[in-house]
């Protein structure tokens, strides 16, 4: 396809084929380095907290939280919507930009998808052990009766959430591996040990690299991608559904699917900033990942940030013009009430930082695009807990009203749940290429293709 | 197969030239239109205050169809800008003379406002917000601090001027790019479409709500900008690829290839979708939690013979888009293309019009009954469409029909979709 002369080129450094390869597969042929099994050990020590305080829970109950008759949903679906919302922007990245036909997703796809499953792994984690009594998590699908005592609520978007991301869980693994197979197929073919000869070859599913397979690789990927596309907006609406079908004023409202669509790409976006800016360097990478990747996702997270912030902006219009007292009350409150704090940091880091990449430097300084990578993680958390708990601490009758505070438990499984991604990303980074290496030698700028 | 194509292509100017039947046809919507519309209200026999409704209601309707359509054009070509789009760059004259119709649509809403005002929006009633008046209306008294008539017409002043500032200054960098070339009419519609994203993004939420939300004072939804944008967009981009397909029947353009054409129609299928995702949003969650101050603006739009509008809707925006053009074929057959695009946009005008009709034309109790389309409806709408159609071809006829040194222009002639 023809390109204009004034378009950046997506790998720079002049790479053959065989560059490409060398590249990509160094960092799962060589020994482990010593920063990767540090980065390892304090991830899987960090796991060992979640697993001890989830334990802990699941042994004692949800008692062990600081959920009152009031705020009776705070830290665990805040995080559960946090994680899935994570979840989005590998999707976004993979099925979306490979409808648009954008090709610097080429090299970022792989890790924002694999970002996608763990993060997913992360939010699931939270749904089950929020149910307090986990041994019977298989309720909410419909069973017969004979299996339980009840038959599930169809009307309940609770449930509606148990089948998307159920189903998104599937279809993003699939789509994940499927991309995976023919550069595990350049793995085996390097291979030299006979255990990694047999690993990778099992997992090849014989891949041959004909014409005839290349020719139904591509098409699958593209029935997927169109699959993907509708399940991406059908699981973050439906997550906001979850609140938005209730009568609780800040939670009832028209706008929460697009805008927690909105939030999600753009927490997404933030965090596979988080892991690239790093990642880039540290498996030297950055004639793969350019400046130019960079600046785009940049440009993604200040044009999400500023719809986020739109909605924000909505929300708070529409509640002071609706005449609805309640409503009115529940904006007040978020940002006068006890919980402002959590408010303004919401605020501040979601819809005002994102604004410094109007500016070229911002876009183009590395360290400080991942600080503000972290800020957006935060800000992104931040939205989650403003939207729950100020919601639900002042309801209707003013003597229920109550503040909620968070227990040891509950930051152990909140942090611990960074373990939890973290030892899985970096089991990936270990195994796996995380950067599609045969899609990669298909932008390879023209001329310099020749080997 | 793209390099076959790049020894075939060649970058000249093209010029449109409107003929005697384009200008007959526009001139024959026009007035044929206004005759319609005149025997409509002539023949009319409700009431006086119920026909000044359904008068004003029309050119409401209308004008912000066409307005919204106009500024959905502009809002275009910036988002391609700001995405570093290419393939679409053939296809861009059309979009931009599509804004030139934006100044027309304003002086329609500005004249609705004046002169219709008080008719149809409740807010706008008289003595409404004065608690001495029989009238009055606490609830709507207590949004005077945002619907006011000075706070009201000084930001409708500021976002008028300010898009149609921006979109005359879109086309005439475009322009002169054809004549100068280079870089810098590249550069400068780049930075200057992300302000107006960034703006258009907030001042269009608060258009939607002052023109179409405020019909029915007393609701309130928050998607309601989001729904009237999708709206718009999937209005206007359904009319640049009706324009580009005629104008390639006619031996125009004949570096549109037809991978950009399909690429319009899976804009369309895809935005038929989003707006289809709006109304759910807003519908379900507004049916599901059946709070009284929200719910009466769907009953008041399915009951009183506003039913037939309602699931009109779904079914020509939604069912017949989204099977019609979900294959290759449906999106590459120009013949079918332009048929699913009529009824779309048929479609879209349904909607605008339930919006504005069933809050406009209530009576002194609050209930809206149907009046149904007449020759009124078909009249104006006929006569908006062609004073549409002149101004597109008459702004398509100024200047080249393509950008010849945009630095996209060879991306697009060669746009190939794959299989």
């Amino acid at each position: 396809m023809y390109e204009s002369p004034i378009r950046e080129v997506l790998v720079e450094g002049g790479k053959t084929y065989t560059d490409v390869s060398n590249d990509i597969c160094r960092p799962l042929e060589n020994k482990a380095t010593k920063g990767w099994w540090i980065g390892f050990i304090v991830s899987a020590l960090v796991l060992a907290l979640w697993i001890g305080a989830t334990t802990y829970t699941l042994m004692t109950g949800i008692g062990t939280w600081g959920l009152n008759k009031t705020v009776g949903w705070a830290f665990d679906i805040t995080n559960f919507v946090f994680w899935v919302g994570i979840g989005h922007a590998g999707k976004l990245i993979s099925a979306i930009l490979l409808l648009f036909r954008q090709k610097w997703r080429m090299s970022i796809n792989r890790s924002a998808e694999a970002m996608t499953i763990f993060a997913v792994i992360c939010a699931a984690s939270f749904i089950v052990s929020h149910m307090g009594r986990p041994w019977v998590a298989y309720w909410p699908i419909p069973l017969p009766n004979a299996f339980g005592s009840l038959w599930v609520n169809f009307n309940s978007p609770l449930v509606w959430d148990v089948f998307a991301i159920s189903t998104y869980f599937s279809v993003s693994l699939v789509f994940w591996y499927l991309g995976l197979i023919p550069d595990i197929a350049t793995i085996r073919d390097r291979a030299t040990t006979r255990m990694r000869k047999f690993m990778y070859n099992f997992f090849a599913m014989g891949w041959d690299g004909s014409a005839r397979t290349w020719n139904r690789y591509e098409l699958v990927s593209l029935i997927l991608a169109g699959i993907s596309t509708p399940l991406v907006l059908s699981v973050h609406s439906i997550v906001s559904m979850d609140f938005a079908t209730s009568v609780i004023p800040g939670w009832h409202t028209t706008i929460f699917p697009p805008y927690f669509v909105a939030g999600a790409i753009f927490s997404g976006f933030g965090m596979v900033l988080t892991l690239l800016v790093i990642g880039r360097v540290v498996l030297k990478q950055e004639e793969y990942i350019t400046m130019g990747h960079l600046d785009a996702m940049c440009k993604v997270v200040m044009l999400t940030g500023s719809m986020v912030g739109l909605a924000y902006i909505t929300e708070f219009f529409i509640a002071a013009y609706s005449g609805v007292e309640y409503e009115q009350y529940a904006f007040i409150n978020r940002a006068t009430g006890p919980y402002a704090w959590a408010y303004w940091i919401m605020m501040s880091c979601n819809l005002i930082a994102p604004q410094v990449f109007w500016t070229k430097w911002a876009r183009s300084t590395p360290w400080f695009i991942f600080v503000l990578s972290i800020i957006v993680n935060i800000g992104m958390w931040f939205e989650r807990f403003v939207i729950i708990v100020t919601s639900l601490h002042r309801d209707y009758i003013t003597s229920s009203w109550a503040m909620y505070t968070p227990t040891w438990v509950e930051f152990s499984i909140l942090i611990g749940s960074f373990g939890l991604f973290f030892t899985l990303y970096f089991l990936f980074v270990r195994y796996l290429p995380t950067i599609n290496m045969s899609e990669i030698k298909a932008i390879l700028p023209k001329k310099q293709t020749q080997h | 197969m793209a390099h076959g194509h790049e020894h075939e292509v060649v970058i000249k100017d093209e010029k449109f030239v409107m003929t005697a039947k384009d200008k007959r046809v526009s001139m024959i919507l026009m007035g044929g239109g206004l005759l319609l519309a005149l025997i409509g209200i002539l023949t009319n026999h409700s009431e006086h205050e119920m026909l000044m409704k359904r008068i004003w209601a029309n050119l409401l309707a209308d004008g912000y169809f066409f307005f919204i359509i106009s500024i959905c054009a502009t809002a275009f070509i910036a988002i391609k800008a700001i995405a570093n789009a290419g393939w679409h760059t053939s296809i861009k004259r059309i979009p931009e003379a599509m804004g030139t119709f934006l100044p027309f649509a304003a002086a329609v809403l500005i004249i609705v406002l004046i002169g219709g005002g008080s008719e149809v929006y409740h807010w706008m009633h008289h003595g409404i917000t004065d608690p001495t008046s029989p009238n009055y209306d606490k609830v709507i008294a207590g949004k005077s601090w945002y619907l006011n008539q000075g706070f009201f017409w000084g930001r409708l002043i500021v976002f008028f001027a300010v898009w149609i500032f921006i979109t005359r200054k879109f086309r005439k960098w475009s322009l002169q790019e054809d004549i100068e070339g280079g870089l810098s009419f590249f550069d400068k519609t780049y930075k200057t479409a992300a302000f107006f994203t960034f703006f258009f993004a907030f001042t269009f939420s608060m258009f939607s709500w002052d023109i179409m939300m405020s019909i029915d004072t007393h609701w309130f939804s928050t998607i309601f900008s989001i729904y009237n944008f999708a709206t718009g967009w999937v209005s206007a981009i359904t009319i640049m690829a009706l324009t580009a397909i005629q104008l390639k029947k006619r031996g125009y353009l004949s570096i549109v290839n037809e991978d950009v054409i399909h690429d319009l129609g899976k804009m369309m299928f895809a935005f038929s979708i989003f707006w289809t995702y709006m109304w759910v949003a807003q519908m379900l969650l507004i049916w599901y939690a059946n709070l009284p101050e929200e719910v009466t603006y769907y009953l008041d739009r399915t009951k009183n013979g506003w039913g037939f509008h309602f699931y009109l809707n779904l079914a020509l925006n939604f069912i017949i888009p989204f099977f019609g053009l979900m294959t290759r074929t449906g999106k590459r057959n120009t013949w079918w293309l332009s048929f699913v695009g009529c009824i779309l946009l048929f479609g879209h005008w349904n909607d605008v019009y339930l919006m504005t009709f069933a809050g406009a034309m209530k009576d002194h109790h609050g209930i809206s009954h149907a009046p149904g389309w007449g020759l009124m409806e078909f009249g104006f709408l006929a006569m908006f469409v062609g004073g549409f159609i002149y101004v597109l071809l008459t702004s398509l006829s100024k200047a080249n029909l393509y950008p010849t040194k945009h630095p996209y222009i060879m991306e697009s002639a060669l746009h190939d979709v794959g299989v």
